[in-house]
């Protein structure tokens, strides 16, 4: 079931990858040269951004509005706002009223974690990133790494975990989960990937 | 934990909780003194630790003043930056970022609906997942963040997204914003100020560990925990206003603000807890929904913390303050009282009016002054003046005291409410407010400056007496009496002694009762005009009611001036006086006039129109009236218990006997009029006793006016003089030296005492009779003229006085001055007078003490060549110094005595002369021979320079 889902999905990203809006956009709105560069990725790369926005247009597409004002922005700092949370007591805030469980911040936070993670020997040196922080230089978005079979595994357990501890329903945060991997698993083209 | 449901609220109609003002902003006012005083006070403590002295001066001095002008520009640069902190890259995302066009069109409807001018701007926080947003930045330029879990929610749920939507605005809209941001700033700057000076110290080893230790320390906490404490309550209460304009104004469903089904901890847990957080419980936000009456509740927290806050700003800023002189104190127990009084009086008023819209029963406002007082006294105890070194049951005493007056003084001001809101109604309830405010400020203030003085607290007669070169012993009764009155309020007879302030207590309501103004109230037919109407009103800025407020108190002020002139000696100053006292009945008459039109300004939607309850004062004039006839047969018994010039020849002594005398009697009468108005059933004794006992006072200080113009034609009852001639003014400063102990300590001592006879009597309390006022047009004419001028007559005598002044000097003032004004330049015949006294006193006393030396001679074993050489030559070398220095000194004087007074001097200085050079011949003497001759030489030139010093006194 798995593998005939993950087929399927296989034949989308090849479709959209000749018109995928999010790559499109992309090479117009960078502000820095390096940005530039997206646009003729390959079409077997993909970006957290992507697999983000599509996971929420499948399973949580009213948080779509908000996933599509995070475009163009950060990758870092997005990530770390996500990861903050609200602070309950802000003065002339509305109050710690409801909370809604969303499901953005979840899939953010593991993938890009995750990502990485597995990419810490071709990312930048502590040194170019304390630079670009004090330059306030925006970085270009780099293309997602390939995920082994492990890893994928992991990122299904923790987005399972993270979603219960934000109080999401268990079958929902099955679905979540399935989704993310289900988006993931097309970036391994690895031969030693998950898809044998 | 209970699960508490939803329950659908409304809002009802009633009374608009914006009829009156919040008290927001005098609270963070508060708040900007404290942080000012701490600051103030740390740096002058620091200043002083630094150089080894409490008294600053030069660069010092100066530098403990600019740290909190310091402190103020570092808050504003807090102030200035937080906005920019909170909205910094990444921690939100600018609107425009958002592809939505339905989102920002929905916002541009909001800010329309809110009427918001400009808009402010949007942000989203990506990251937030509560259904809520925030309002940060300056009051100018507002910024609203909205959470990510309400863009979430809008798609399912628009209601709720444009009610918390439209709650925010209504954050901006009621000017929260501002004050709200400056308050984090002073936060965050005062916690840098308390703390890092006494660290600086302690690791440059200015100062050690025992300095800055738990006293220090403790006070600093206490002013950190308050400042947090009031803060989240004002945050509370802004929710709750929000809340309510979100729903009451633009039409929110209140089901919308609320949370659909919510666990809320309830029990003394969650009580405690709530004081800690910036936002009210959501079972109190519902509530509040449906009715207004937390707003108008008092709680006792706030009151204490107020209290503790004065008290605290007070006594630090006490130090700092006294280089200034009397004005620098004046305008620092003014400040900080009117905050005290402006918190605590405007959450009264608040509760009388909404207990009088709603037929409660309306609150005394003792529980309320109790709260107030406690934080007073708390506060007090970290004045370290007032506990170090004395009895407990002493500090409880007099913090008991403290606690009292307070009090009395809110519980004056809720009566002094419920009397201005039942009696008139149709009037701006804001301007009404501060003129209540207006009295109980000014009397705390009078009491705390007294207080703050200190030195009373070690007061001793016996020290007084001989400080001020009176004996001890020997002397009639009433001396150590008129010595005791100097350590009471009341002593410093000037403006800065704010005496003339308890007067007030029954001028007020005297006023009001005189120019009552009944209202032809029509009842309102739609409960949704209370909204309309009241915004309508609101329009006019408060500033300017208060402005106007003053300007009609200045004209006031200065027709009574003017009016007193004018009985003085006539004048351009007479005649202006008569001008502004004919505008001000012109203004009354045409206010009646007015008063008979519908009156469109309406507050209020009661039910009931006819509520106006009679006041009550016409019996406590009467009661006034009669026992200030019992002043005249005392006062005329002066000359038999003070002495007169008829049996006490000493009269610099007899005339402080008579001061005494003059006070004891006519505060006598004062409680006898308080006693009698608290027997009687008036519902508000707070505002009948102080103007019985007030009207007593007055008609005895009269009594006592009138005694001393005619004083010489009264045979046996006079007191100064045998001579009858006319001479209305000469002994006019013996009834002003009175009428500040009369009126100020007197009087609220027999509104204390009237107040314990009207608790005992309260079973007998009965139901006023509710009738319509009448309109009373002489009334009103009597008002502008004999309100003006009893009550001016008070500020003018202040003005003329100059105080403080010490309290041996006072006494001295008072025994040789019984007829001229106290302030130098004011009298020049006064401060000759007052000279020639000292240097008579010090001629006295030099003879005296020679005296004593040469009646030890023949009885000591020691030979009397001995006792001459050691003891007479310092005496000699006394009078030396009065010799050369008495009539030059005397010269200075502009413009010169009368001839014949002047001759009289001469003579007296010439026989001076004669006794020193006699004593120095004694000093001289080796034999006893000449000894004795010295003797005789000193007795007879000492006789002959006596008469002369009776006939300068005379």
């Amino acid at each position: 079931m798995a593998a005939s889902t993950a087929y399927a999905q296989l034949v989308m990203l090849a479709v959209c990858a000749v018109r995928r809006p999010g790559a499109a956009d992309r090479g117009h709105e960078g502000d820095t040269l390096e940005t530039d560069a997206v646009s003729q990725d390959p079409p077997s790369q993909r970006y957290l951004f992507d697999v983000v926005r599509d996971v929420i247009g499948d399973v949580a597409p009213n948080e779509l509005p908000l996933v599509d004002g995070l475009r163009g922005q950060d990758e870092t700092e997005i990530g770390r706002r996500l990861a903050a949370g609200s602070s309950r007591d802000d003065p002339l805030g509305f109050g710690a009223g409801e909370v809604v469980v969303l499901a953005t911040p979840i899939v953010w936070g593991v993938v890009q974690h995750l990502a990485n993670k597995t990419a810490e020997k071709t990312t930048k040196g502590i040194w170019e990133r304390v630079r670009d922080r004090v330059r306030r230089r925006k970085r270009a978005p780099e293309p997602l790494p390939p995920f082994n079979r492990a890893e994928l595994s992991q990122v299904r357990d923790t987005v399972v975990e993270m979603a219960a501890r934000a109080g999401m329903k268990p079958a929902r945060a099955e679905q979540l989960a399935a989704s993310v991997v289900d988006h993931l698993v097309f970036i391994d083209t690895d031969t030693n990937g998950v898809r044998q | 934990m209970t699960m508490t449901q939803t329950a659908p609220a409304s809002i009802k109609p009633g009374l608009d909780e914006r009829v009156l003002n919040s008290g927001t902003g005098q609270r963070f006012a508060l708040l900007l003194v404290l942080f000012v005083a701490e600051g103030t006070g740390t740096a002058y403590d620091v200043a002083a630790t630094a150089t080894g002295s409490r008294e600053l001066h030069g660069i010092a001095l100066a530098l403990a003043y600019l740290v909190p002008v310091a402190l103020i520009i570092a808050a504003v640069g807090v102030y200035r930056a937080l906005p920019r902190w909170k909205g910094r890259h990444g921690r939100s995302v600018p609107l425009s970022a958002f592809p939505d066009p339905n989102l920002r069109s929905e916002l541009d409807g909001l800010v329309e609906v809110s009427g918001l001018q400009p808009a402010p701007q949007f942000v989203v926080d990506p990251g937030a997942a509560s259904v809520g947003a925030v309002v940060f930045g300056t009051h100018r330029r507002p910024v609203v963040r909205l959470n990510a879990g309400l863009i979430v929610t809008r798609a399912v749920d628009p209601q709720r997204f444009r009610a918390v939507v439209l709650h925010e605005l209504a954050h901006i809209h009621n000017r929260d914003v501002g004050i709200t941001y400056a308050t984090v700033a002073m936060w965050r700057v005062l916690l840098a100020a308390v703390f890092v000076p006494d660290a600086v110290l302690l690791a440059t080893g200015v100062s050690t560990v025992s300095v800055t230790a738990v006293g220090s320390v403790t006070v600093k906490l206490l002013i950190v925990l308050m400042v947090y404490l009031t803060r989240a309550d004002i945050l509370r209460t802004r929710e709750i206003y929000a809340d309510r304009t979100a729903v009451g104004v633009w039409g929110v469903r209140p089901e919308s603000l609320l949370p659909r089904d919510r666990v809320d901890s309830t029990g003394r847990l969650a009580v405690v807890l709530a004081v800690w957080r910036t936002h009210p419980s959501w079972p109190l936000r519902r509530r509040s929904l449906s009715t207004p009456d937390e707003l108008f509740a008092m709680r006792a927290m706030p009151m204490v913390i107020t209290g503790i806050a004065a008290a605290v700003a007070a006594a630090r800023l006490t130090a700092p303050f006294d280089p200034i002189g009397a004005w620098g104190g004046v305008v620092q127990f003014l400040l900080i009282a009117g905050l005290a009084v402006g918190i605590g009086g405007v959450v009264l008023w608040r509760t009388v009016v909404h207990a009088a819209v709603t037929g409660r029963a309306v609150p005394s406002g003792w529980r309320a002054g109790l709260w107030l007082g406690l934080g007073l006294a708390v506060g007090e105890l970290t004045n370290t003046g007032i506990i170090v070194g004395r009895p407990v049951i002493i500090v409880a005493a007099l913090l008991a005291g403290l606690i009292s007056v307070t009090a009395l003084i809110m519980a004056w001001t809720a009566q002094f409410a419920e009397l201005r809101i039942k009696t008139y109604r149709g009037e701006s309830l804001n301007l009404a407010m501060l003129t209540g405010l207006i009295p109980p400020g000014l009397v705390l203030a009078f009491t705390l400056r007294w207080w703050n003085t200190g030195t009373w607290w070690d007061f001793s007669v016996q020290d007084q007496l001989s400080a001020a070169q009176l004996p001890a012993a020997d002397v009639p009764w009433l001396v150590p009496v008129a010595a005791a009155l100097t350590a009471l309020p009341g002593s410093d007879p000037g403006l800065t002694g704010l005496w003339w302030s308890v007067p007030l207590l029954w001028l007020i309501p005297l006023q009001l009762w005189l120019v009552r103004l009944p209202r032809r109230v029509p009842r309102p037919t739609r409960a949704t005009r209370v909204p309309r109407l009241t915004a309508a009103r609101l329009r006019l800025p408060e500033w300017l009611c208060a402005l106007a407020w003053l300007v009609v108190v200045l004209a006031v002020l200065c027709a009574g001036f003017t009016g007193i002139m004018l009985l003085v000696s006539a004048g351009p100053a007479g005649i202006f006086g008569l001008v502004l006292l004919g505008f001000l009945t012109a203004q009354q008459l045409w206010r009646r006039a007015k008063s008979n039109e519908p009156d469109a300004r309406l507050w209020f939607d009661g039910e009931d129109s006819s509520i106006m309850v009679g006041l009550g004062l016409r019996k406590a004039v009467r009661i006034g009236g009669w026992t200030g006839l019992l002043c005249i047969p005392l006062l005329l018994a002066e000359p038999l218990v003070a002495g007169s010039v008829s049996y006490e020849p000493r009269w610099h002594v007899a005339s402080l006997a008579n001061l005494a005398w003059i006070v004891l009697s006519i505060t006598a009468v004062m409680l006898v009029a308080g006693f009698v108005a608290g027997m009687t059933r008036s519902r508000y004794p707070v505002i009948t006793a102080p103007t019985a006992a007030g009207i007593a006072g007055v008609a005895g200080i009269s009594a006592q006016y009138l005694k001393s113009t005619v004083d010489g034609c009264l045979g046996s009852f006079n007191v100064m003089t045998t001579q009858c001639s006319w001479q209305p003014v000469r002994y006019i400063p013996f009834a002003e030296y009175a009428l500040g102990y009369v009126l100020a300590p007197g009087l609220l001592m027999a509104v204390l005492l009237a107040v314990g006879t009207h608790t005992l009597r309260r079973h007998r309390h009965r139901q006023d009779i509710q009738r319509p006022v009448k309109p009373m047009v002489a009334g009103r004419l009597f008002n502008a003229i004999a309100v003006c001028l009893i009550g001016c007559t008070t500020v003018y005598h202040s003005l003329i006085m100059e105080g403080p002044l010490p309290r041996s000097n006072l006494l001295i003032a008072y025994q040789v001055s019984p007829t001229g004004h106290v302030a130098t330049g004011v009298s020049p015949l006064a401060d000759w007078m007052r000279f020639t006294a000292d240097v008579l006193r010090g001629y006295g006393s030099s003879l005296s003490d020679l005296s004593d030396v040469l009646d030890t001679l023949g009885n000591s074993e020691t030979e009397n060549v001995l006792i001459v050489r050691s003891d007479v030559p310092p005496i000699c070398g006394e009078l030396s110094d009065i010799d050369q220095n008495a009539l030059q000194d005397s010269r200075l004087y502009n413009p010169a005595p009368p001839p014949e007074l002047e001759r009289l001097w001469v003579r007296f200085l010439d026989a001076e002369a004669e006794v020193t050079a006699n004593c120095w011949d004694l000093a001289r003497a080796r034999t006893d021979a000449t000894i004795d001759n010295g003797f005789v030489a000193i007795t007879s030139a000492a006789d002959s320079a006596l008469p002369i010093a009776k006939a300068l006194v005379d």
